[in-house]
């Protein structure tokens, strides 16, 4: 339930009071930053956008600490056009559903708030709750042993229709040991 | 008047050629066409078993066409956790690992049940004779079944369930030169159109950190006059797809993998320097419908393997050479 509605905000669909009460429970609930965290990477990843560096939070903390700026959501506060001037039509007209749009164009101040955040939760908290990011350096984490047909059925199954999980190649490479005849 | 005569002498003698035949045919590719274009163009979302061998996977998928394309969500419902989102040629593959963590993983990944029919047909239709079969069930619909019967002995039989109301594949059978069931792709449950809710193709496993592993560092495109390696006489039917260089768990060279397709199985070939000390497995072998078989050329190693009969990855072996 909260999940979704956060997806929403990063989409850009929330109406701005639903937005500033999640927003504050997003402040307070570790799962929910993780979360936030994540619909980002995925939408960055998704639209080819290079990901944050590794230690990006750490060098924004100490710069927001040197510069102590606070990057409140209000900043992007709409105005209601004047009370007489509502429902004109031309360049009077603003929009009815002021919104706080946190993605895509608004990435870099997305991001901005969710380090500002995770800067803010962890002051004074334990330092492992922040929500790391992580580029890994190598290929997927499972380097096996080289004699097996594991890595070669996985590299195949790119190209095939199968979508196997980890489990079935460990198996493979057991079954082959023991139908391959050595 | 001597050449009609032989014309129908032929219609009569030779089955493979009567015109019944050919309009069976027709009809049977147009159920093909409604079929390849059903799953990228329908909205679906339900839960399919793929069972090969004695295993049997259970995943869930759900699949949305709209102006900006195709989004879908596949994920494993057993064993090891796993979503799959793609969009459009895009694919992530989200899995958590041990130290709760999501692992990102960016790839290139054929289409998956229930798109297996490729966007052209032409290597389906030289390789396979599509036959119309009869009327069956699938998930709870009614079906109309294709058989796609292979022309040589280089590939297997494959026999199609197709929801007659809407074209998509509904069921997939593979089967050996025996006509047993090798492989099968089965929804058990399937509710076709309708909406697609966001919260349908979004991943859901969660994790304290998130590790984005690359594609470009595992798999390089190689250019297609890389001739280092070539298959001679690969079997009939079977045409290069892609080459490429990739980095591998536990091996310090890159290995060369060479793609080959007859418009609907796949075939592997990957060419490595044999690791010093290391004694290579030899001959065939083979993990549920997937053949493999594996030999050496003076100190490479090649391991051919793909979902065809066994036959075929060792003439595919066999026709490896260097340059």
């Amino acid at each position: 339930m909260m999940e979704s509605r956060l997806s929403a905000l990063v989409d850009g669909e929330l109406e701005h009071e639903d937005a500033l009460t999640l927003l504050a429970s997003v402040k307070e609930r570790q799962a929910l930053q993780d979360e936030w965290m994540l619909l980002h990477l995925i939408g960055d990843t998704l639209r080819q956008t290079p990901s944050l560096s590794p230690d990006f939070n750490t060098r924004f903390s100490a710069q927001l600490a040197k510069e102590p700026t606070v990057l409140a959501p209000r900043a992007i506060c709409h105005e209601q056009p004047p009370a007489e001037n509502r429902g004109l039509p031309g360049r009077w007209a603003l929009p009815h559903r002021p919104l706080i749009k946190l993605s895509a164009a608004a990435s870099v101040a997305a991001v901005s708030l969710v380090a500002w955040m995770a800067f803010q939760f962890n002051d004074g908290h334990e330092s492992g709750s922040r929500a790391n990011v992580v580029v890994a350096e190598n290929s997927p984490s499972g380097a096996r042993p080289a004699a097996n047909v594991s890595s070669y059925l996985a590299a195949h199954q790119e190209y095939s229709h199968v979508m196997q999980d980890g489990g079935s190649y460990q198996r493979a490479v057991f079954e082959t040991s023991q139908g391959g005849g050595r | 008047m001597r050449a009609l005569f032989l014309a129908a002498t032929l219609l009569v003698v030779i089955p493979g050629v009567s015109r019944a035949d050919v309009a069976q045919q027709t009809g049977a590719l147009d159920w093909l066409e409604k079929a390849a274009a059903a799953a990228r163009q329908l909205n679906y979302s339900g839960t399919y078993i793929y069972q090969h061998g004695d295993h049997v996977e259970t995943s869930r998928i759900a699949h949305l066409s709209n102006e900006s394309g195709e989004h879908e969500k596949v994920e494993t419902l057993d064993g090891a956790p796993r979503e799959v989102i793609r969009n459009n040629d895009e694919v992530l593959c989200f899995k958590p690992d041990s130290n709760a963590s999501v692992i990102v993983e960016k790839r290139r990944m054929g289409q998956v049940f229930p798109a297996l029919l490729p966007k052209q047909l032409g290597g389906i239709t030289e390789n396979y004779r599509v036959q119309l079969f009869d009327t069956g069930r699938a998930a709870g619909h009614a079906c109309q079944t294709i058989i796609l019967e292979p022309k040589d002995q280089y590939r297997y039989r494959h026999k199609l369930w197709i929801d007659r109301a809407t074209g998509l594949l509904l069921k997939a059978s593979t089967l050996n030169e025996h006509n047993e069931v090798i492989g099968q792709f089965a929804f058990t449950q399937i509710t076709i159109g309708g909406q697609i809710g966001r919260d349908l193709i979004k991943p859901k496993i969660a994790g304290r950190k998130v590790v984005i592993s690359s594609e470009p560092a595992i798999a390089t495109e190689l250019q297609q006059n890389d001739l280092t390696w070539v298959v001679k006489q690969p079997p009939p039917g079977f045409s290069q797809v892609t080459v490429m260089k990739r980095l591998m768990p536990g091996k310090d060279v890159p290995v060369k993998h060479l793609v080959f397709s007859d418009g609907l199985a796949t075939v592997s070939v990957f060419v490595e320097p044999v690791a010093a000390g290391m004694e290579p497995m030899l001959g065939a072998t083979r993990h549920g419908a997937t053949q493999i078989y594996m030999r050496t050329i003076g100190d490479f190693k090649i391991t051919v393997l793909g979902d065809v009969p066994a036959i075929t990855v060792k003439q595919m072996a066999n026709s490896v050479s260097k340059n």
